[in-house]
């Protein structure tokens, strides 16, 4: 596969002074860039359990959520993860996790005042499908407070942690899923740290409005993944 | 259907993903199935500018060539190494020697302050790397674990300042 550099706009600064976390931490130098075969080419290949095919479901009973209905909005959150052509990718393995409705983690490293639920964990994963598809059943994430270095208070806006390894080393990605008209996104350092419009509204889900008036249960959002790299020959690779 | 779309940005982490991410491989170093080949452990940290450790990181190592031993012992990630910061802020990963000219593991480096993911490499033998020929030569020690004893190394990442770590753009 190909891989082209991606514009400084579309993508986080490494360094942001408004975003006091990076300071010391950021890389100053940029990336050396490499012709790199092996990291192209081939990558971790997921055995067929390590994940359940095509969908995840982070309301129902697992590792450490006892059986039970988590409290707040469901939703069904689809989508297809392709690479740079529209290509699907595969059989790749997708990771979530998401505070609950209160906006807590399940996570010692957050102790805030804030309720857990019992029957939440927050947690998933999935490999996608033959069309590159996903389909994962949640809650939707409350917002949280953090302390931003000297800025201050922040809020976090909804948000739903996505972690992808496509097919190849090169097109690993950890992102963020955010909800389609939070007032929160705007006044967001994390999101705001990458310029260009377009690309923060590409981790905006989408509403499905077929999709949810389809359903009794839950509403519907679509969020596509778009993964680095072209030029993968037809079987995969 | 040949058009090029925008690829998804990348985001910080965060430091709450300890418990969704640690299901796959830790750190290796079950001492078994590697079917010969000689086990090292490169052991580091994860260092701020100012020699600080991050509040969070999350090194993943690819390992070509542990890959067919992980298979074998029935590995759901053969291949994937992932070590999380613990109240020890150090990890151990446990790898096969790498073949000639290949790094030990090629890295992929998370944590708190780092607004994306970033590439790296650690190798063991200074020697006749492409990949490490590829970084400036002032910056290639960064890239090169110290030989501590007998199959025992030592690699601290820095993520930025002086001594900052070689990151690569794959292409």
């Amino acid at each position: 596969m190909h891989f082209d550099a991606i514009a400084d706009d579309r993508q986080p600064a490494a360094v942001d002074p408004r975003y006091g976390s990076t300071l010391g931490r950021g890389p100053a130098h940029a990336p050396v860039v490499v012709p790199a075969a092996v990291a192209t080419g081939g990558g971790v290949r997921f055995a067929a359990h390590a994940a359940p095919l095509g969908g995840c479901d982070l309301t129902v009973a697992g590792e450490g959520q006892p059986m039970g209905q988590p409290i707040g909005q469901r939703i069904v959150v689809r989508g297809r993860v392709v690479d740079e052509n529209g290509r699907p990718v595969r059989r790749s393995l997708l990771e979530v996790w998401q505070a609950n409705a209160a906006g807590r983690y399940r996570h010692v490293g957050d102790q805030r005042a804030a309720p857990l639920d019992p029957h939440f964990a927050g947690a998933g994963r999935l490999l996608t499908d033959d069309d590159g598809g996903f389909r994962i059943v949640t809650i939707r994430p409350g917002a949280y407070p953090w302390h931003n270095g000297g800025a201050g208070m922040a809020w976090r806006p909804a948000h739903i942690h996505f972690s992808l390894f496509g097919n190849v080393h090169a097109q690993r990605l950890v992102t963020q899923m955010y909800f389609p008209g939070d007032p929160l996104i705007d006044h967001d350092v994390i999101i705001q740290g990458i310029a260009d419009a377009t690309a923060r509204r590409s981790l905006v889900a989408r509403l499905d409005i077929d999709g949810t008036l389809a359903s009794d249960q839950a509403l519907a959002f679509a969020f596509d993944i778009v993964l680095r790299g072209r030029g993968a020959t037809p079987f995969g690779l | 259907m040949d058009d090029i779309l925008p690829a998804t940005p990348g985001h910080t982490i965060g430091p709450f993903f300890h418990d969704a991410l640690g299901w796959a491989a830790a750190g290796g170093g079950d001492g078994g199935g590697y079917g010969g080949s000689v086990e090292i452990v490169i052991e580091g940290s994860v260092e701020d500018g100012t020699g600080e450790r991050l509040p969070a990181w999350l090194i993943e190592a690819w390992v070509p060539q542990a890959v067919d031993a992980d298979a074998q012992a029935g590995s759901a990630a053969p291949g994937l190494r992932r070590l999380a910061d613990d109240a020890s802020g150090r990890f151990a990963l446990h790898v096969p020697a790498p073949p000639p000219g290949q790094p030990a593991a090629f890295v992929t480096l998370f944590g708190v302050g780092l607004t994306s993911h970033r590439f790296t490499a650690v190798f063991v033998d200074a020697a006749g790397a492409p990949l490490l020929d590829a970084a400036p030569a002032g910056r290639r020690p960064t890239l090169v674990a110290e030989r501590v004893a007998d199959g025992r190394y030592r690699w601290t990442i820095r993520t930025h300042g002086e001594r900052e770590t070689v990151f690569f753009d794959y292409r």
